[in-house]
C-alpha cells in the first residue's frame, strides 16, 4: 500500500487552482502580483518578512543604544519612534508573517489539500499585509507612525498598521478554515501534524486577541484625529497598544515554533510520538497562556501586580515542559539524529524557556523588576528583554522551520548551517534578553546602576548575533544543493507534505489513499521493511 | 407494481468551507467589539467609583431610537433565519424575501444610528468618553455596512440559483455573521444606551 500516488502534475478534480488555467500560465511580474497559488503566497510571506525583521532589529539596536549611551544620533523622541517601529516591525512584520507564510505554503501539503482554503483572500492577506508594512515604514520617515510628532503622519501610520493587522488576520482565517475543513479523507483533527495543530492553536489566539488591539488602534486613530484628550495623544498612543508587544500576548507570535519542533524531533528520532494527545494538549494549553488581551495596563489599575498576571507567567511554563517531556520520550526508544533543525529547534525552546523564567519574574511585583524603565521611553527594561527573549526564539525556531522545510520551499536540501548558526543564536538571544532583564534588578542590586551602559550594549551585541541568525535564515533559502530532490530528502518524513514532489506542482497531490494515522509515511516505510524481511 | 428502488449512496461530506471561515471572521469581528465595549466598562465604572457620570453635563443619549434599533435588528435576525429556512426548502421567493428585508432593517439601523449621533450633541472632543462611544458605534455601523455587503452578495449568488437545499453554505454564512452583528449590538446597547 501507497499513502500517495505522487503526481508529476496537478491533475486533482477540486482544486480551485486549476479551474484558470491562464492566469496559471502567466509569468513575471503579472504572474506574481495575480498569483492565487498558496506557495508563491507563503514564499513572498517569509523572503519579506526576513526583510522587515531585520530591518527591525537594527532599528531596535539602535534605538536602544541611543537610549543608554546617549551616542547624539538621534533625539529622544526619534529614539523612541524607532523604538516603537522595531517593536511593530519585530512583532507585526517578522514573528508573525513569517510563520503564517509558512503556514500558507505547509498546512494545504500537510493535511493533503490541493490548496489553501480561500487562496485569493490569502493572496489579499499578503499584499494588504506588505501595503500596510510599507505605508507604516513611509509613515515612520515622515515623522509619524506612532506617537509621531507630524499629526497626519501619525493617522497614517495608525491606519497602516490597521491594514497590517487586519492583513495577517486573513491569513489566519485562512490557515485556521484549511485545518479544519481541507483535510484529506480519513486524516481528522486528532492526526493533524503538530505544525498544521500549532498554527490552528496560534491562528486561533491571533484571531481572538490581534482584533482587541485592532480596537485599541481604531480608539487611538479616533481620539487623535478629533484632538481629543484621550489615548490619541502621543504620550498615551504607545502605551494604549504596548500590550500587543510584551507579557503575556507576547507569547502568541511563539506557538508555531512548538508546532515545528513537534513535527522534525519525532522525524529525525524515526519514531511514532507517543501520547500525541497529551501534545496537542499542551500546545493549546500554551496558546491559552499566551492570551494577554485581558492584561492592558492602559486601561487603568495595576494589572502587572494582579495575582493571575503571575499565574500566567509562571504557567506558561507549564505546557513547555510537558512539551520538553514527550519529546524526550520519543526521542528515547528511537534512533535521535542531531540535525540542523533539530538544533535549531531545540535552541528555540531553551530560549523560550529562558523567557518563561524571565517573565515569571517579571511578573513577581515584590522583586520590583518592573520599577526599571529605559530612560525616556516608560517601558521596563526587563519587559523588553522578555519580549527580546520570544522574539529571539522566534526567529531561530523560524531558522529551524526553514531549514526543514528547505527542500519543499525550495526544491534543494539546505546545508548544516543552520545548526552551527542557531548556536550562535544562543548566545546571541540570551545577550539581546537577558541583559536587560538584569539590568531590571537594578533596585535590589545597585552596582548594576554603574553597569547599565554595558548591558545596554551586550543587548546591542545580542541583536547583532541575531540579524546573523536572520540572514542565516534567508541563506537556508537560497543556498541549498540544488538538484533532483527527492520527495523525502531527509528519509524520515512523517506527514503528508513529504509525499509531494520537492517543490510541489500546482495541486500539490495527485490521488491521496485514505489516511489512517497521524504518521502515514511512517506506517508506509515499516510495512515496506516489513514486506522487505 | 412498481419495485422500491434502492436508496442512493449518502453523499461524501461536503467540508463546509465558506462557513467555518465566516466563523473564524466573525469571531475575530466580535473581539475588536469585546475590548472596546470592556474599555466603556472599565471607564463607567472608574467614573462611577469617582462619584462622576460617565457622560458630561449637557448630554443626554435618548432610549427611544437605541431601542427602535434594537427592536430593528432582532426582527432583521428573524428575516435572515428566514431565509435559511427557504434556501433550505427550496422557496426561492420567500429566499429573496427574507434578505430583501434584512437588508432593508440593516440600512434602517445605520440611518437611525446617524440620527442618533446628530440628536445626541455630544462633541467628540467635548470628554474623553466621547471617541470611545463613536469608536464603538461607528465601528458598528461598519460591521454592519460588511454584513449588508455579505447578505447583498449572497442574495444575487442565490438570484443566480447558486444556492439550493443542498448547498445553502452562502446563506448559512451570512446569517452567522448577521447574528453576530446584532448580538454585538445588543451587548453595547446595554452597556451604552442603558447604563450609560
Amino acid at each position: 500500500m501507497t499513502a500517495t500516488q505522487t503526481p508529476t502534475t496537478s491533475d486533482t478534480p477540486d482544486a480551485p487552482a486549476e479551474a484558470e488555467p491562464s492566469r496559471d500560465e502567466q509569468h513575471g511580474l503579472a504572474g506574481l502580483l495575480g498569483t492565487g497559488d498558496h506557495k508563491d503566497v507563503g514564499r513572498l510571506y517569509i523572503v519579506l518578512a526576513l526583510l522587515f525583521g531585520g530591518a527591525s532589529i537594527v532599528a531596535g539596536a539602535l534605538a536602544r543604544a541611543e537610549a543608554s549611551a546617549e551616542l547624539g544620533l538621534f533625539s529622544t523622541s526619534d529614539a523612541f519612534s524607532l523604538f516603537t517601529a522595531s517593536e511593530v516591525g519585530l512583532v507585526f512584520g517578522f514573528a508573525v508573517p513569517i510563520f503564517l507564510g509558512l503556514a500558507i505554503y505547509l498546512v494545504p501539503l500537510q493535511v493533503g489539500a490541493a490548496t489553501i482554503a480561500f487562496p485569493r483572500a490569502a493572496a489579499l492577506s499578503l499584499w494588504l499585509w506588505l501595503a500596510g508594512m510599507i505605508t507604516l515604514i513611509i509613515s515612520y520617515a515622515i515623522d509619524g507612525g506612532i506617537a509621531g510628532a507630524e499629526v497626519q503622519a501619525t493617522d497614517l501610520g495608525l491606519l497602516a498598521l490597521g491594514m497590517v493587522i487586519v492583513g495577517l488576520l486573513i491569513g489566519a482565517m485562512c490557515v485556521a478554515t484549511t485545518v479544519t475543513t481541507l483535510r484529506t479523507e480519513g486524516l481528522t483533527l486528532g492526526q493533524v501534524p503538530m505544525f498544521s495543530w500549532s498554527m490552528l492553536v496560534a491562528s486561533a489566539l491571533w484571531l481572538l486577541s490581534w482584533p482587541v488591539l485592532l480596537g485599541n488602534l481604531l480608539l487611538v486613530y479616533v481620539d487623535h484625529t478629533n484632538f481629543a484628550t484621550g489615548p490619541g495623544q502621543p504620550s498615551q498612543q504607545f502605551a494604549q497598544i504596548a500590550w500587543g508587544f510584551f507579557l503575556p500576548q507576547i507569547y502568541v507570535v511563539a506557538i508555531p515554533v512548538l508546532g515545528f519542533l513537534g513535527d522534525a524531533l519525532p522525524a529525525f528520532a524515526r519514531r511514532r510520538q507517543p501520547s500525541r494527545g497529551i501534545m496537542y494538549g499542551a500546545i493549546g494549553a500554551f496558546g491559552f497562556f499566551a492570551f494577554g488581551a485581558w492584561a492592558q495596563p492602559a486601561q487603568g489599575g495595576d494589572i502587572m501586580s494582579e495575582p493571575l498576571i503571575v499565574v500566567m507567567s509562571f504557567g506558561v511554563a507549564l505546557p513547555l515542559l510537558a512539551l520538553l517531556g514527550g519529546w524526550v520520550s520519543a526521542m528515547r526508544g528511537g534512533e535521535p539524529k542531531l540535525a540542523a533543525p533539530v538544533m535549531a529547534g531545540v535552541v528555540a525552546v531553551v530560549v523560550l524557556l529562558v523567557a518563561t523564567v524571565a517573565g515569571g519574574l517579571y511578573s513577581v511585583e515584590p522583586l520590583e523588576v518592573q520599577d526599571t524603565m529605559v530612560t525616556g521611553w516608560g517601558v521596563p527594561v526587563a519587559l523588553l528583554g522578555h519580549a527580546n527573549l520570544v522574539l529571539a526564539a522566534t526567529a531561530i525556531g523560524a531558522l529551524g522551520a526553514l531549514a526543514f522545510w528547505a527542500p519543499k520551499l525550495t526544491g534543494a536540501r539546505p546545508s548544516g548551517l543552520a545548526g552551527l548558526v542557531a548556536l550562535l543564536g544562543l548566545v546571541g538571544a540570551l545577550a539581546w534578553g537577558i541583559a536587560p532583564v538584569v539590568q531590571g534588578f537594578e533596585t535590589q542590586v545597585s552596582e548594576l546602576s554603574d553597569a547599565a551602559e554595558a548591558l545596554a550594549w551586550v543587548s546591542v551585541a545580542g541583536a547583532a548575533v541575531m540579524l546573523v541568525v536572520l540572514l542565516a535564515a534567508a541563506a537556508t533559502l537560497v543556498s541549498g544543493r540544488s538538484g533532483d530532490v527527492a520527495d523525502d530528502p531527509w528519509e524520515v518524513g512523517q506527514t503528508l507534505e513529504w509525499a509531494c514532489p520537492s517543490p510541489p506542482p500546482r495541486g500539490n497531490f495527485g490521488t491521496l489513499e485514505v489516511v489512517r494515522t497521524a504518521e502515514p509515511l511512517l506506517d508506509e516505510r515499516n510495512e515496506t521493511s516489513e514486506e522487505e524481511r | 407494481m412498481a419495485l422500491p428502488s434502492l436508496a442512493p449512496p449518502p453523499e461524501v461530506q461536503r467540508p463546509r468551507v465558506l462557513v467555518m471561515g465566516t466563523v473564524f471572521a466573525t469571531v475575530a469581528a466580535v473581539m475588536v467589539f469585546a475590548g472596546l465595549v470592556g474599555m466603556w466598562v472599565l471607564q463607567r465604572t472608574a467614573a462611577f467609583n469617582a462619584g462622576q457620570d460617565t457622560l458630561p453635563a449637557g448630554v443626554s443619549i435618548p432610549l427611544t431610537q437605541p431601542n427602535v434599533m434594537l427592536f430593528g435588528l432582532l426582527m432583521s435576525s428573524v428575516t435572515i433565519q428566514w431565509a435559511v429556512a427557504s434556501v433550505k426548502n427550496d422557496d426561492r421567493v420567500g429566499t429573496y424575501m427574507a434578505l430583501g428585508l434584512t437588508i432593508l432593517f440593516g440600512v434602517a439601523y445605520i440611518n437611525m444610528t446617524a440620527y442618533l449621533w446628530s440628536i445626541m450633541g455630544f462633541e467628540i472632543a467635548e470628554h474623553t468618553t466621547a471617541p470611545l462611544l463613536y469608536t464603538i458605534t461607528g465601528a458598528h455601523v461598519g460591521m454592519t455596512v460588511i454584513a449588508i455587503g455579505f447578505v447583498g452578495l449572497m442574495a444575487f449568488r442565490a438570484l443566480a440559483g447558486e444556492y439550493t437545499s443542498r448547498h445553502d453554505d452562502g446563506i448559512v454564512a451570512a446569517a452567522i455573521f448577521w447574528h453576530a452583528m446584532v448580538a454585538v449590538y445588543c451587548v453595547f446597547w446595554h452597556a451604552i444606551y442603558v447604563m450609560k
